[in-house]
């Protein structure tokens, strides 16, 4: 049986927040800003034409350049599968989990349903990041730290239409939350 | 540097601190969503703040790698609404769903494979639907400074300036509930005298520790309210400083590229011929020579914002820089004074928080140390924060030549300075914490 509870992170916010953004000028001079979306298309497209190699051809975006490198963007997502296992490992946080505190005080389902939902939010996520011709990473985090015009409408539409989802999915507060963690 | 390894290493830091951060927990990002808790907002604005100084920083030294995103705007409109949606319904975004996954989290899981699933989605919509929409209002791949003709400098410098206030005012203040009350000490109300003229009821026992308390707390209150004047104007003059730096490097950098031969300042008020020889402008015209040392006396900038031609004298500029530097070590003396006797007051009245009040008063004496102009005394041997004009002149004249100079230049006159500005924020950030530390202290003495 899982126990919920309130978790406080180990980093401070202005730590973390520091550490990441030198993770970013890291990237930057090496290789490119941090982007994590764009494989999952790569990643898909080359199942399509391993599995329909027709069609494949035929497609306009599977044709694309950017769409068929995956060495650098394929590893460091690999790198983060990595990085994150041994730090939830090493504080003692690694534990099988399928549901959250939010879900289970505002909606008292099972969690099976959680797992269902979280599924239509991941093809809404991945669909609306290639549409945008990029997720979070690549515009909030990549894209405003180099000026780009995208990114700014695009954090303007994502956090106004994840902050009216929020509120419709999850209106309580819990009560373990309500101090603040 | 784009190979795999160097791919692994990087997202493993990445996974490591997205874990570390807290940001793997859905709860935490629907917490920041639903507007109740904001370390992931405070987070992200410091990692893009951060992001951001060091993509302009390395810009300027020619060693970015940038990957600007094509401004679609329809496009990235509707995917941005559409990302939004997934985001406020699953409390995941692609990297945390990944480290999520990684920490053991099924929903992270499913939220891994639905994104499969919505990519494919994508590559069966694309011929149909999305490329359509694709070429309406395609701008290319353009960024804020091409499109609002503002320099990149300058909105990285607001940007900055903006985000850095709006954490600071909003810093999270811990309640009272998640801490241990402090106790009184030796003070004890065990008898009550009746009082007409006092609204306060006055403890028999210990009354001189009460009024020595109550004294010290006074002399405190006094303080705090002088620290934060003092902390303010500080905060002015580095400002100041560095922006005389910016608009000095602006245009000296700039000066092969000026158009104008009689507006190609060169940054110096030395007409000896000699000394500038090395800097002709883009006609050939030797600026050095004596028909150009009117103009090179009294213009320091010159730019044309919105149709109005902006130009600051050489003399303002240096009165500035006198004013501000001496206003720089005189007020940080006061106020590390100032803060020397708050810590002693804090001491002699047990008014408590004496730890966050010692903090305080040591970043500022570091400050204070860093802040004079110590090269005035030793030379080039040690430096202080604090820069004339001739050194800067020197700099920018005889080490503008190549990268690791260049890299120095900033490192200098703005690492430097970012040293300070962060050690005299902590400074006061520690002062803060003393000044609720002594409230809480003095309500309890009530």
């Amino acid at each position: 049986m899982n126990t919920l509870k309130a978790q406080t992170p180990i980093l401070p916010w202005w730590t973390a927040g520091i550490i990441l953004g030198l993770v970013q000028i890291l990237a930057v001079s090496l290789v490119k800003p941090l982007e994590v979306s764009s494989i999952f298309v790569v990643v898909e497209g080359k199942i399509l034409s391993t599995i329909a190699p027709e069609y494949a051809e035929n497609h306009p975006v599977m044709n694309n350049e950017e769409y068929e490198y995956s060495g650098y963007n394929l590893w460091f997502n690999i790198g983060i599968l990595l990085g994150a296992c041994i730090a939830a490992s090493n504080l003692k946080s690694w534990k099988i989990q399928s549901t959250t505190l939010w879900w289970s005080r505002n909606h008292h389902a099972p969690a099976m349903l959680r797992i269902i939902v979280s599924f239509c939010g991941g093809f809404l996520l991945l669909l609306g990041a290639s549409i945008a011709y990029g997720g979070l990473t690549e515009h909030f985090a990549s894209g405003l730290a180099q000026l780009s015009l995208s990114a700014v409408v695009f954090t303007i539409a994502m956090l106004g239409t994840g902050l009216l989802f929020a509120y419709y999915i999850y209106p309580t507060t819990p009560d373990e939350l309500k101090g603040g963690v | 540097m784009d190979n795999p390894i160097v791919g692994l290493i990087m997202g493993s830091i990445f996974g490591a601190c997205i874990v570390l951060a807290g940001f793997a927990d859905p709860d935490k990002i629907i917490g920041s969503l639903r507007l109740k808790d904001f370390h992931v907002l405070r987070t992200m604005i410091v990692f893009i703040v951060v992001g951001m100084l060091g993509t302009w920083a390395l810009e300027q030294i020619g060693t970015a790698n940038l990957n600007i995103k094509p401004a679609m705007i329809l496009a990235v409109l509707i995917g941005g609404v559409i990302f939004g949606a997934g985001f406020g319904l699953s409390g995941y975004f692609p990297g945390t769903a990944l480290a999520g996954a990684a920490s053991g989290r099924i929903d992270a899981l499913a939220t891994i494979l639905g994104m499969f699933l919505g990519s494919h989605a994508y590559f069966l919509l694309y011929p149909s639907l999305i490329m359509p929409v694709e070429n309406i209002a395609y701008f290319g791949k353009v960024t804020l400074p091409q499109v609002t003709n503002i320099t990149r400098t300058f909105l990285v410098i607001s940007v900055f300036a903006i985000s850095s206030l709006a954490l600071f005012l909003t810093i999270p203040r811990r309640g009272g509930k998640n801490k241990k009350s402090n106790k009184v000490g030796d003070l004890k109300m065990d008898e009550v005298l009746s009082d007409p003229i006092s609204p306060i009821p006055i403890p028999r026992t210990k009354e001189m520790g009460f009024y020595l308390k109550t004294d010290c707390f006074e002399a405190a209150q006094v303080f705090c309210g002088w620290k934060n004047v003092f902390f303010l104007i500080l905060v002015l003059c580095l400002i100041v400083l560095q922006t005389i730096f910016w608009i000095a490097s602006d245009r000296y950098i700039q000066i092969n590229k000026n158009n104008n031969p009689e507006r190609a300042v060169v940054f110096s008020r030395n007409t000896d011929s000699s000394k500038q020889a090395a800097i002709p402008d883009q006609q050939g015209t030797n600026l050095s020579s004596p028909a150009n040392t009117e103009y090179q006396a009294r213009e320091i900038w010159y730019r044309e914002i919105m149709g109005i031609d902006i130009t600051i004298s050489f003399e303002l500029i240096e009165t500035i820089m006198n004013i501000v530097s001496i206003l720089l070590v005189s007020i940080s003396v006061v106020y590390t004074l100032t803060l020397y006797f708050a810590m002693a007051a804090s001491f002699i009245g047990k008014l408590g928080g004496l730890g966050h009040i010692s903090s305080a008063f040591f970043l500022s004496l570091v400050v204070l140390i860093l802040l004079i102009p110590w090269q005035i005394f030793f030379g080039s041997t040690i430096s202080g924060s604090i820069y004339t004009l001739d050194e800067l002149e020197g700099w920018f004249i005889y080490n503008n030549s190549d990268i690791l100079n260049t890299s120095l230049i900033y490192l200098r006159f703005t690492g430097y300075w970012a040293l300070i500005v962060i050690l005299l924020v902590s400074s006061h950030f520690y002062s803060r914490r003393w000044t609720k530390s002594i409230r809480l202290r003095y309500q309890q003495i009530l």
